[in-house]
């Protein structure tokens, strides 16, 4: 008799356990879901900041190699006419430059400082920036070859 | 019996927790681990930035110093320039990053580095170059480093470097020495007093003439001793132990050069850059010094050139500053420039042939440009590491002067050693790197 009831006692205790467990894995789940959505908006945030600082990398190095020094003279504020809109794995980039003499060098025309940025919009529809800051001389490749033949 | 059966319900029920439990624990783990690569990616991404905006502030040094030296030339073998603005120095000024709020400064280090090559670039070994009836010389290319580092976190910090060649206003054309210690256009009265000159070779000439080389007409050796000597200890000074056999006066020691009634021959002789481009260059950087403005002692700043605007003789009075303060060798308050970093002075037409008189030291050329005043006005007593030049015919030097014959190189060496102001640099492309 004993014997018989008992089992059943068990099953019934196995359903609450079971529904407790699904409660509580269910939960749990909830948790890594909200963290790992968190985890992948970040990430994608990385890689877009990383995305966007080659990009204005690539824009310093481009302005870096000029060709002669009235190119060097030229160079201005950037982008002339169209925006420079450059599209990436998620968001679309806007890159921007501006140039202006270094400061406190006493003859300016020799020494430029450059900043460029890119800004993108992103998920959460927030504007972010990457911005570098360097300098270019006024250094003519046309006289390092002139140099350079000299040995 | 039912104890034991309670026991063992209990046990399974528990155990449908645990296995949920370890479950929900595996779920954690799984998920912290994919937001610690993620929290990494982001780090790798902050570093990343941070990493790049110290190589960009490393580069603006680099390009700061580059543009620098394209228009200042550079005091020293090495110079070093850090936030605290050294004398000879570009301004120092901080790159500011945009992205972490970080602010970089950087030092810069400017080497001068000189490597030998041939005339002709086909030869890249001496031998090579000189069997081939080329001249196997030295240039001089400077070194410039720059380190960022960041402001509030030293720890960020990037390396940039490259090789320029200056380019400066040549006062000595390429394979030029310094000229020899007495160039003459005209003809000397026969020396009086003790005047020596100090030769480093015997076949040195020690003095030359514009219009003849007739020892008795012309070069009349009187009371002045030529005396051989080498600077053994490199100081640039002749030391008491240095000097050595008396040269026979003259002998194998005059050359030659034809003036014919050429303007300016004596500086044509000795120099490459024009005299009016020379007197611009002292005029532009302010050494120009009269009977108001007294001659500083010591080094000069580039360029090396003074205008000496002054009829009177020049005494020890007439030179400020406190150079013996510096504790230099051979060098005092009545100094004009230092061992190896020599002065051009130039005496203008205008100012006639004032003296320098004794109890003066000067370390470079003095020229004057006067046709006519030196020959009713010979030298005083004062001592010159270099030479002396004159455009006419020169009185008799009396007192005790001594004219001492100096080795500063050839072509741009020796234009390095007279600071000569510079005009250009390139860079040497292939020598940059970065770290």
């Amino acid at each position: 008799m004993m014997e018989k009831t008992l089992p059943n006692k068990v099953q019934g205790f196995s359903l609450i356990e079971a529904l407790i467990a699904a409660v509580i894995v269910a939960v749990a789940m909830l948790g890594v879901g909200k963290l790992q959505g968190i985890t992948l908006l970040n990430s994608a945030d990385s890689r877009m900041k990383t995305h966007a600082l080659n990009l204005v990398q690539e824009k310093i190095e481009a302005l870096r190699m000029f060709a002669n020094q009235s190119t060097y003279d030229d160079l201005k504020d950037g982008p002339v006419g169209s925006p420079d809109l450059l599209v990436g794995a998620n968001a679309s980039f806007t890159r921007t430059w501006d140039i202006s003499s270094c400061p406190s060098l006493v003859d300016t025309s020799t020494c430029k400082k450059v900043n460029v940025t890119v800004t993108w919009t992103d998920p959460k529809e927030d504007v972010q920036t990457v911005q570098l800051t360097s300098y270019i001389a006024e250094a003519d490749p046309v006289k390092s070859g002139v140099v350079l033949s000299n040995y | 019996m039912i104890q034991s059966h309670n026991v063992k319900t209990r046990q399974h029920g528990a155990a449908t927790l645990v296995v949920v439990l370890v479950l929900a624990m595996i779920m954690a783990l799984v998920s912290i681990t994919t937001a610690r690569t993620g929290i990494m990616e982001q780090k790798m991404t902050g570093n990343d930035l941070r990493a790049r905006e110290a190589q960009e502030a490393a580069e603006a040094g680099l390009e700061y110093g580059i543009a620098w030296a394209s228009k200042n030339y550079i005091m020293g073998d090495v110079l070093t320039c850090t936030t605290a603005n050294e004398q000879d120095c570009p301004v120092h000024s901080p790159v500011s990053g945009f992205s972490t709020s970080e602010t970089y400064s950087y030092t810069l280090i400017f080497t001068k580095v000189t490597v030998t090559i041939c005339s002709d670039p086909t030869y890249t070994t001496e031998p090579d170059c000189v069997s081939n009836g080329k001249t196997w010389e030295s240039t001089l290319l400077i070194r410039v480093q720059s380190t960022s580092q960041g402001v509030t976190d030293i720890n960020i910090s990037a390396k940039a470097e490259t090789f320029i060649k200056q380019d400066s206003f040549d006062l000595f054309g390429s394979g030029t020495t310094m000229p020899p210690p007495w160039v003459v256009a005209g003809c000397i009265q026969s020396p009086k007093g003790n005047p020596d000159i100090y030769v480093l070779g015997s076949s040195s000439v020690s003095i030359i003439s514009g219009s003849s080389n007739s020892l008795s007409s012309c070069l009349p050796a009187g009371n002045l001793t030529i005396t051989e000597w080498e600077d053994t200890n490199g100081n640039g000074i002749k030391d008491n132990s240095e000097s050595g056999a008396v040269v026979s006066p003259f002998a194998n020691s005059i050359g030659n050069f034809n003036c014919n009634g050429a303007t300016n021959c004596s500086w044509d002789y000795a120099f490459n850059l024009p005299l009016a481009e020379a007197k611009q260059l002292a005029t532009t950087a302010g050494h120009v010094y009269d009977d108001t403005t007294s001659i500083p002692c010591g080094a000069s700043s580039s360029p090396s050139i003074y205008l000496i605007n002054d009829v009177n003789p020049q005494n020890s009075g007439d030179i400020t500053g406190g150079c013996s303060a510096d504790n230099l060798d051979g060098v005092d308050d009545a100094t004009i420039g230092v061992p190896h970093e020599p002065i051009l002075l130039i005496v203008p037409a205008s100012a006639g042939c004032p003296k320098f008189n004794g109890g003066i030291t000067i370390y470079g050329i003095i020229y004057y440009e006067s046709t006519s005043a030196c020959a009713a006005n010979g030298w005083g007593g004062a001592t010159v590491y270099g030479s002396v030049i004159w455009e006419g015919d020169v009185d008799r030097p009396n007192s005790n002067p001594q004219f001492i014959e100096v080795n500063y190189g050839s072509g741009e060496t020796l234009n390095d050693s007279f600071h000569m102001t510079i005009s250009d640099a390139a860079r040497l492309p292939g020598t940059w790197k970065d770290f």
